[in-house]
């Protein structure tokens, strides 16, 4: 799990890159994104970066409540999640959760799809925080 | 869009609340709830245009929200759009059921999101506009009706006038009308030279019947102060309470009043010559019976006359025939005298049968006055 210096995602990331500046993400359509923040490269930075803590925790949450057998709450989680990587343009992990939560709703075996979201919240993470420039602890 | 449009956005991201933000910010007023809790707290002092609301909210969800939102009056004209995750024809009936007006789908584009707002925003000024137009048909409606109303009071008061025989009558109907009006003031009637000046407070009160003696020469219609005066021939209203701040009412009550006045003008009118009439009448049927008197005198004067002649023929023929014997006449001389006398007992006769058809002529005469008198 990647781990921020701060307690606070949006007060103690640093951004390395300058604002304003294009970027690329691997499976992120960014233009698309920025465009549903008007433009507003800052704020689209500041959700990237939180997301760098939010997406894995919230896979890990996902799993949590399936171990516990909350079907309803990790369908819920599941869903709060598709929402918020598909305003943020990420297509791969907004596809993941789309099934995810299909699968969990169905109460079919969600292990394969669980472990899919993970993986690809490790990366996304990974990634925003190098193209980002984000120091980690 | 107006700056003034006033948003409530209700989404327990806060990422998806700052989008919101970014996006509606230059244009609306935005206000922005992390549950549907937190918003109806909000909305008991504030209420937006327009609401945006997620449907998987932690607590009540956006559905609920909504129907609580169109159940209750105050709020149930404001637009609500859900912004959802899920794109299924279940969510989307699920919305329409609980009374929302449009649907969005996460993830949106701004573009579409600024395209709903401006709609909802042409509905509510459509709502606003229809609802100033509903308020000017109501207050329309609401003279229309007010006007009948005093119209059928009018129509009411002409109705029973054409029934009303008396002065008093009249002037008491009129004082009601003007009640009815939500007036006070005088009426003062003149009628085949009696005066009668009439009001709430009595009858001809010395300083009403002064006020309406220096009014009633003023014109048809004269107005000073709060006062409205309606002078014809016969009779003179005056209002003392015109309702100045309602100018449309007190045009109105000019209309309705003259129309009052001058019917009561028409049928007292009609009164005064249904009065000459009478006196007529009794003048005509008092001569009749004077007439019908005399010629019942006439006719005893002339069967008394009759009578007289008669008597006073016989009684000469009698006389003549006791007394002829005394004479000692010639039988020639007798017999001239006798048919002297005949022939002017002849004439005597056709005389006093005369007297008698002229009292059969009397009696006819009688007879066909008191079919008059009758009639």
């Amino acid at each position: 799990m990647v781990k921020l210096r701060g307690k606070n995602a949006s007060d103690e990331l640093s951004i390395s890159g300058s604002k304003g500046s294009t970027f690329t993400l691997h499976n992120v359509q960014t233009q698309e994104a920025l465009a549903r923040f008007a433009g507003k490269e800052d704020r689209y930075r500041h959700w990237l970066i939180e997301f760098v803590s939010h997406g894995p925790e919230a896979a890990n949450q996902i799993r949590q409540a399936v171990t516990n057998g909350s079907q309803e709450a990790a369908v819920k989680l599941a869903h709060a999640l598709k929402g918020r990587t598909g305003m943020l343009g990420m297509t791969e992990l907004h596809s993941i959760c789309l099934t995810l939560e299909m699968t969990l709703r169905n109460g079919e075996p969600a292990t394969f799809w669980l472990e899919e979201l993970e993986r690809s919240a490790d990366e996304m993470s990974k990634e925003i925080s190098t193209v980002l420039g984000i120091q980690l602890d | 869009m107006s700056q003034s449009f006033k948003v409530f956005v209700v989404d327990d991201d806060p990422m998806i609340l700052d989008i919101m933000r970014a996006i509606l910010e230059p244009d609306c007023q935005i206000e922005t709830f992390d549950s549907a809790e937190a918003c109806q707290t909000r909305m008991q002092s504030e209420k937006p245009d327009y609401f945006l609301l997620d449907v998987s909210l932690p607590g009540m969800d956006g559905y609920t929200l909504c129907r609580l939102i169109k159940n209750d009056p105050a709020l149930r004209n404001i637009p609500v759009t859900f912004v959802s995750g899920h794109d299924t024809i279940e969510e989307r009936i699920k919305g329409y059921d609980s009374g929302g007006e449009d649907f969005i789908v996460k993830p949106f584009e701004p573009e579409e999101l600024l395209r709903k707002v401006k709609v909802a925003q042409s509905m509510v000024l459509n709502q606003r506009s229809l609802a100033v137009q509903v308020e000017e048909a109501e207050l329309l409606s609401s003279l229309v009706m007010a006007s009948m109303d005093e119209t059928g009071i009018l129509l009411q008061f002409m109705s029973k006038l054409i029934a009303m025989n008396s002065t008093d009558e009249i002037a008491s109907g009129l004082l009601e009308l003007m009640q009815r009006y939500r007036l006070d003031g005088v009426v003062q009637t003149r009628i085949g030279g009696k005066t009668q000046t009439l009001s709430a407070a009595g009858a001809n009160l010395p300083l009403e019947v002064s006020v309406i003696e220096h009014v009633r020469n003023q014109g048809r219609i004269f107005e000073f102060r709060r006062r409205s005066v309606h002078n014809f021939e016969r009779i003179t209203l005056m209002v003392n309470n015109l309702p100045l701040e309602d100018p449309d009412y007190c045009g109105r009550l000019r209309d309705h009043l003259s129309v009052a006045a001058q019917g009561v003008d028409s049928r007292l009118e009609a009164l005064q010559v249904a009065e000459a009439n009478q006196r007529t009448q009794a003048g005509i049927l008092s001569a009749l019976d004077s007439v019908g008197n005399t010629i019942m005198e006439l006719r005893e004067a002339q069967q008394r006359s009759n009578d007289d002649s008669t008597k006073m023929v016989v009684d000469f023929q009698e006389t003549l025939a006791h007394s002829l014997y005394k004479l000692g006449l010639t039988d020639n001389q007798e017999k001239f005298l006798q048919n002297m006398v005949g022939d002017f007992m002849i004439q005597m006769s056709e005389l006093i049968n005369r007297g008698a058809e002229t009292q059969d002529t009397l009696q006819r005469l009688n007879s066909k006055l008191g079919q008059l008198r009758s009639a």
